[in-house]
């Protein structure tokens, strides 16, 4: 028997032990690292490989064959001596590894600028924490639980299932096949159903989608209406159905009508620019659905109008539009028709509410603007606007240009009030349309006199030129109806800049023609032959001339439209919804650090019983969620454990290479406070400098983002303590290297055998 | 051997002579020499930069011969001044960019024998549906599986490569939701793409980075407009129409100066020739085209050329623009003489305005600081790229280890002596390109791929030539001069980054450096000289008569030099343990690059222990050695080019890895066939052997 312990003493002792050992070793890591590069993970290759039963026995199997080689050769000679030096600086390494396994620190800790700290998390581990609404402390239970079910306080704890990976998204107003919207009732969805939210009933839908676009438009197809009302009357002549006027040309009220709705979507702002574009007896007519000028009627020409003007009706409906991503599209249509849309992406939530800190639950909320006037009450409301903002520019004559200039002056003679003097005039003119004021409609009593008293003679030569003659010219050519006649009649009259008209891109509209017509004119104005003297006119007559001078400027009703619209006639309509956490579950991926465990709980507080899932929150970084009632706060995520330093980040900077964005070097100054002392010391730490404190914390920069200026940098730092260091490896290491040296030398270098 | 040297040095002076003859260019060999330019961080010598700026985008210092009609200049100096004054356009359809990715050429319907395309090929390439769609894939991959699970978006704005971009995935297959209708992607059509996400090869890593790369040069190409700054078009109209709305002058100054800021108007005057340093901001210099740069002055209420906005005097700036001015017109009117006299000139006044500056720092951080390079250093830059240090040095590697071979084979003492002086030569020669490295970067020459291959084999022939008085054998100059000569052929071999650059910021630690990674490359090298040397021991173990003193003093340098490999290889990777405790926060992780280091140090303790406990005799130690050779490479290559993941990624790259796996299989198959020789010719020994060792080795 005592052969068989002597036999095992020698072999445990030996040299082909230790090269068995040391082989074996090898090959195990040679193993570790091709599975690491194939799944592309070190913590895969740490668990299945560096961190298994059989790799820590062959650690120790070096730490045994290493101390009885050593013992074997008692007594110990002289020529031990090489020996010796190197297996102890072997054992002091193994050693100095143990002990900072099982009495040292390592950690992280997540700082922004401006912050402090002294927890310390434990990357890798796992943990519930759980903040009460009493206390401030949160406390940490590491999982798996101690005893299962725990008790904390009055709360009791269960892990029900842990499962290895998941995908965590956070829920809106769609809950699976639900819709959800506090102080509604919950309904499914594909179903419509009836609210009333903020003292409007509403229709609501949800419906999934491929296409939002789509959707959107057969909905408002559907169930929108059209009105038309005489312009000068002002009487309701027809309502049609919109689903009627888009499919094809229908006939109403002695013309023809086409109707097309178009719109804009984008995953990023949701429907834009949503707009009903009607042909009404040749005449376009463009409604938009949003923004300043919605439900305006606008034509894209100046010259004519339609004797008819256009008002929506629609039930004020909400649609809640999921697509193939699982984002959400809000989409609400107001009473008049106009719309209105917010996107909310699951995966990019802009903000959220949080009640209580959290203890009050989560909620998000979506806001739409919708118009809350007629058409009418709208238009006057705008032009409300444009009349406050032509009296703030007209403080100052110099501000003005040349036509209103001259319009101000005729005022001041006559001490009428100007804004209200351009403004009737610029309304008249675009309630009459045509691309001069025809000076055959009477001029109200209010208008007369200023108009009487325009002084033409304060005009240039080259001005007046200009002004008389495209008035006189642009009566002729405005007989023409199209675009097309107009050019035709020019060439007739054989204009000598036709070519520059006809060539440019936007030679098809009408506006365009006469617009550059006039600009020709008042460019040649040197070149006309001299055109009546300043005589008088009468009021109707100078305000003929004066809208020529008007159109050589660009001044026009519409060109002046006001840079903001009244925020009085829009309502906000605020939805909210509370916010849930949707998770799927998912096959674990080879790479371990990107799993996102899951772990279902079941949580009972005073007889009342729930049960919770929660995702692993790697960075400690996500939602808490409350259960009991709001008494308790849940996250699942590393363990915290409480550093006796106070860190505080002052400033983290990233400092590039001149003229270049590759870094030169990261910068943090830190003060760490010695909770027990109170001393505080101030610190820069950087790459390749850490800081250390008197007691063997060593912190270290690990890493800083952003990189660039855009948001305030946030810094990990790498925490460890390694009360071996200085006792066991350093001096080891050092050791080791003596010996190996001693080893390979201090024999005769030709060893004959 | 100096025939063929001198040959080979008049084959390269060659183009520069025949090109004098034909057309005078303006910028005479001297005239910039000295200028500093500052380029990607750091400045430059000029022809240095000239260089580098060619090389970049021509893939060759030098313009070739059949190319030189297209591009009616000689070198990359006289062809960036005359791009510096006349734009890009007269290049336009010179064969200025190298593209090699084939699977690229294909996709943008290019032919695929040339390497070299022209602007006009290139810009109609890229344009390509077929390439758009295959990019577009595959950036969206690459970003899609570039991030953590959680952050995943499956909507992306690829803004790398245009704005308002966006892509995402639907059923699998990725889709195009928006795309600028204006700009380089008007070709492209909304809508699904044939495509799916996927996690990239590192075949097609390297062809999206290579389409970047594509990009990136046609658009910098594209912004070489000439010496006068674009923004200065629009700034001079902007103020001419705040002039005519007739604005007060002070009004116009302020608008100016918010509109259009003066320093941001400096630093996109140009992107080549930074020549002018900042009189405000140290370490921004400006292109030349600054000068070009005008302000609005309220009292004269006019444009004039900016105040002196660089760190030289007034009156030196005065002159510099001046003279620039001059050369400006002088080159408009085709004055080839004056303009040459004005170059001269400016050149003149660079250097002049330099001088106070080089050797100062001008960027000071928590424990270092950056430097403007001495005179000197700019001297030796300039000296570096011109002459061919390391093509030199392989040719007398060369030539010595032919004679050494000669000299084992013909026994003679004197054709030993004259190899020897070659290889003296040589290693001058290799000495002095490590050296200049030093001087020019300030740091040691360890810190990239290049540089570790310059400085593996020149340990490996130092050690030689340090062990040759204590082991009488010229074998080890035969192994030292095959290692230099194989990996300086390696190196020219694989276009690996050769320019002189700033290193990366983790590696800042010149202390470190010099410890921790000199000492684990260096056992490399030894390592490379015993793994050759166990190769010429087992070849000769069966060509030559046994027991020649041949072999047994073969067998002793392999051991040496596997000594003191380990002395380095160990002690070294504890110290990089140390480092990384410094610098990561822990002593050993088995990070890949830890853990091979590791590898190799068992390799070689179980060589050790082997042989030292009787197991094996030199026979083993050398096949020991090549084993340990081969685990070594690993390390070096291995790690960074096949397994590629790890903290130690700053020597990661991607590339065709097929020589590698040659030169792993054919080490195999010559340990297989020595294995095999060795048994049939020992059979009966090696068993006997075998049973006597038993577990009783203490002697």
């Amino acid at each position: 028997m005592s052969l068989w312990i002597k036999r095992l003493y020698h072999f445990l002792g030996g040299v082909f032990c230790a090269i068995m050992l040391i082989a074996l070793t090898a090959i195990f890591v040679v193993i570790g690292t091709f599975v690491e590069s194939h799944t592309g993970s070190h913590q895969f290759a740490d668990q299945s490989v560096y961190g298994t039963f059989f790799f820590s026995f062959l650690l120790w199997g070096f730490f045994i064959n290493i101390l009885i080689a050593a013992l074997r050769r008692w007594p110990f000679k002289k020529k031990h001596i090489p020996f010796l030096i190197t297996h102890l600086g072997l054992l002091m390494i193994l050693g100095g590894a143990l002990v900072k396994h099982y009495a040292g620190t390592q950690g992280a800790m997540f700082l922004l600028e401006g912050s402090a700290t002294d927890q310390l998390m434990l990357p890798g581990s796992q943990a519930l924490r759980i903040d009460s609404i009493a206390s401030q402390a949160p406390v940490y239970l590491p999982l798996p639980l101690a005893s299962n079910p725990l008790r904390m306080q009055d709360l009791e704890v269960t892990t029900l299932q842990c499962f290895p990976h998941c995908s965590e998204r956070l829920d809106t107003f769609i809950k699976g096949d639900w819709v959800v919207i506090n102080g509604v009732p919950p309904f499914p969805i594909d179903t419509s159903t009836q609210a009333a939210i903020a003292g409007t009933e509403w229709t609501l839908l949800a419906k999934r989608a491929s296409s939002i676009k789509s959707e959107v438009r057969s909905y408002y197809r559907d169930h929108a209406t059209l009105t038309l009302t005489h312009r000068s009357s002002g009487a309701v002549l027809q309502e049609i159905p919109l689903g009627q006027a888009l499919a094809g040309t229908t006939t109403t009220a002695g013309t023809t009508l086409t109707a097309d709705l178009e719109m804009d979507y984008s995953p990023i702002c949701a429907i834009s620019a949503p707009r009903l574009k009607l042909l009404i007896g040749g005449l376009p007519i463009d409604i938009p659905l949003q923004g300043a000028q919605a439900l305006f009627n606008l034509s894209d020409s100046g010259k004519e109008k339609s004797p008819f003007e256009i008002d929506i009706v629609c039930k004020p409906s909400l649609l809640f539009l999921q697509d193939t991503n699982g984002d959400t599209t809000l989409v609400a249509i107001g009473r008049f028709g106009d719309m209105a849309s917010t996107q909310l992406r699951a995966d990019n939530l802009r903000s959220l509410y949080s009640y209580e800190q959290g203890f009050g639950g989560y909620s998000m909320l979506a806001t739409l603007s919708l118009v809350d006037a007629s058409r009418k009450e709208q238009e006057r409301a705008y032009f409300d606007t444009l009349k406050k903002q032509l009296a703030e520019a007209s403080v100052k004559k110099e501000q003005l240009s040349p036509p209103l200039q001259l319009l101000w002056e005729a005022c001041k003679q006559t001490d009428s009030d100007f804004s209200h003097t351009c403004f009737d005039y610029l309304y008249l003119w675009h309630k009459q349309g045509g691309w001069l004021y025809a000076q055959e409609q009477p001029l109200s009593k209010s208008l007369c006199l200023p108009f009487e008293h325009i002084d033409w003679s304060s005009l240039s030569e080259k001005e007046w030129k200009g002004c008389a003659w495209s008035a006189a010219l642009l009566k002729k050519l405005e007989a023409a109806t199209s675009p097309q006649e107009l050019i035709r009649s020019l060439e007739r009259h054989e204009w000598p800049f036709l070519n520059e008209i006809k060539n440019h891109p936007q030679s098809g509209e009408s506006d365009f023609i006469l617009s550059s017509f006039t600009k020709h004119i008042y460019h040649a104005a040197y070149e006309l032959p001299p055109i009546s003297p300043h005589t008088l006119f009468t009021a109707e007559e100078n305000a003929h001339l004066f809208s020529s001078y008007c159109r050589a400027y660009g001044i026009h009703l519409a060109a002046i439209a006001p840079t903001q619209s009244e925020p009085s006639q829009r309502r906000d309509l605020t939805l909210e919804c509370p916010l849930s956490a949707h998770h799927k579950l998912l096959a674990p991926t080879m790479k371990m650090e990107e799993n996102v465990p899951l772990l279902s709980l079941r949580l009972r507080e005073k007889g009342r019983s729930e049960l919770l899932t929660l995702a692993y929150e790697g960075q400690a970084q996500g939602l808490r969620w409350p259960v009991a009632e709001g008494k308790y706060l849940l996250r699942y995520q590393p363990l915290f454990t409480t550093l006796p330093y106070e860190v505080h980040l002052r400033r983290a900077r990233q400092i590039s290479y001149p003229q270049t964005n590759q870094p030169y070097s990261y910068e943090s100054d830190l003060f760490i406070t010695d909770k027990k002392t109170g001393e505080r010391t101030k610190a820069t730490i950087s790459m390749n400098n850490v800081h250390e404190t008197w007691d063997g914390y060593r912190f270290y920069l690990a890493s800083m983002s952003p990189a660039d200026e855009s948001d305030v940098k946030r810094i990990q730092l790498a925490v460890n303590l390694d009360p071996a260091k200085y006792i066991l490896t350093y001096p080891g290491a050092l050791i080791l290297s003596l010996g190996i040296v001693l080893l390979f030398w201090l024999r005769p270098t030709s060893k004959e055998r | 051997m100096t025939l063929q040297l001198l040959l080979y040095l008049l084959l390269l002076c060659a183009p520069a002579l025949g090109m004098r003859a034909s057309e005078q260019p303006i910028l005479s060999a001297t005239s910039l020499q000295n200028v500093p330019v500052s380029h990607q961080g750091r400045l430059r010598e000029f022809s240095a930069y000239a260089d580098l700026w060619l090389y970049n985008i021509y893939h060759s210092t030098h313009i070739r011969k059949s190319d030189r009609l297209l591009f009616s200049v000689a070198s990359s100096q006289e062809l960036l001044w005359k791009i510096q004054f006349q734009g890009h356009a007269f290049l336009d359809s010179a064969p200025l960019f190298w593209l090699k990715n084939s699977s690229l050429k294909e996709l943008a319907e290019l032919s695929l024998k040339p390497n070299r395309f022209s602007y006009r090929e290139l810009h109609q390439a890229v344009q390509h549906p077929s390439f758009l769609a295959k990019m577009i894939a595959l950036e969206f991959s690459k970003q899609f599986y570039g991030v953590s699970n959680r952050s995943r978006s499956k909507k992306m704005e690829l803004k790398n490569i245009y704005a308002g971009l966006w892509v995402a995935e639907r059923d699998g297959f990725l889709e195009i939701l928006e795309a600028p209708p204006k700009g380089p992607l008007k070709t492209l059509v909304l809508g699904s793409l044939a495509y799916k996400a996927h996690p990239l090869s590192a075949l097609e890593e390297s062809l999206l980075a290579d389409m970047h790369s594509v990009l990136s040069s046609l658009r910098s190409y594209e912004s070489l407009q000439g010496s006068y700054p674009p923004t200065e078009e629009a700034f001079a109209m902007a103020v001419k129409g705040w002039t005519n709305q007739g604005l007060a002058p002070k009004e116009i100054a302020r608008l100016a100066e918010d509109r259009f800021p003066l320093r941001e108007r400096l630093n996109q005057a140009g992107t080549i020739l930074k020549m002018l340093p900042s009189k405000r901001n140290k370490g921004e210099w400006y292109a030349l085209n600054a000068l070009n740069v005008q302000i609005f002055n309220p009292h004269t209420q006019s444009l004039e050329p900016a105040p002196n906005f660089s760190a030289y005097s007034d009156a030196l700036f005065r002159q510099l623009r001046a003279t620039y001015f001059s050369l400006q017109h002088a080159i408009l009117a085709k004055e080839a003489g004056s303009a040459q006299v004005l170059t001269h000139t400016l050149g003149e006044l660079l250097r002049e305005g330099y001088a106070p500056l080089a050797g100062t720092p001008f960027q000071q951080v928590e424990g270092k600081a950056l430097y403007y390079p001495t005179v000197g250093q700019l001297k030796a830059e300039a000296f570096y790229y011109k002459y061919p240090l390391v093509e030199v040095s392989l040719l007398f590697y060369g030539a010595a280890l032919c004679g050494f071979l000669l000299a084992l084979r013909l026994c003679s003492h004197r054709v030993e002596m004259g190899s020897g002086v070659l290889l003296a030569a040589a290693f001058l020669c290799h000495s002095l390109v490590i050296a200049l490295r030093c001087y020019i970067l300030n740091r040691p020459p360890v810190s990239n791929m290049f540089e570790t291959v310059i400085y593996v084999p020149w340990i490996a022939v130092l050690l030689s030539l340090v062990l040759r008085p204590f082991l009488k054998t010229p074998l080890l100059f035969v192994g030292s001069s095959t290692v230099a000569l194989c990996l300086l052929v390696v190196l020219k071999l694989s276009n690996v980054n050769s320019s002189m650059e700033n290193v990366q910021a983790v590696l800042d630690s010149q202390y470190w450096l010099i410890i921790h990674v000199m000492m684990i490359v260096g056992s490399y090298g030894v390592f490379a000289l015993s793994g050759v040397l166990a190769h010429a021991y087992i070849v000769g173990f069966f060509v030559a008569k046994k027991d020649s003193p041949w072999l047994k003093y073969a067998g002793s340098c392999i051991l040496q030099t596997l000594y003191i490999g380990i002395l380095l290889l160990i002690p070294g990777t504890i110290l990089g343990g140390v480092w990384a405790a410094q610098s990561w926060g822990r002593f050993w992780d088995w990070d890949p690059k830890e853990s091979w280091a590791f590898i190799s140090s068992c390799v070689y303790l179980v060589v050790v222990h082997a042989y030292r406990f009787g197991f094996v005799g030199y026979f083993g130690l050398a096949v020991g050695a090549i084993t340990g050779l081969m685990s070594i490479s690993f390390t070096w290559y291995g790690v960074n080019y096949l397994l590629g993941t790890g903290l130690h990624s700053y020597g990661f790259g991607s590339g065709d890895n097929w020589p590698y796996y040659t030169y792993l299989a054919m080490e195999c198959l010559f340990l297989g066939a020595g294995g095999m020789l060795y048994r049939n010719l020992f059979k009966n020994r090696f068993l006997a052997k075998r049973k006597f060792s038993g577990f009783n080795d203490r002697k």
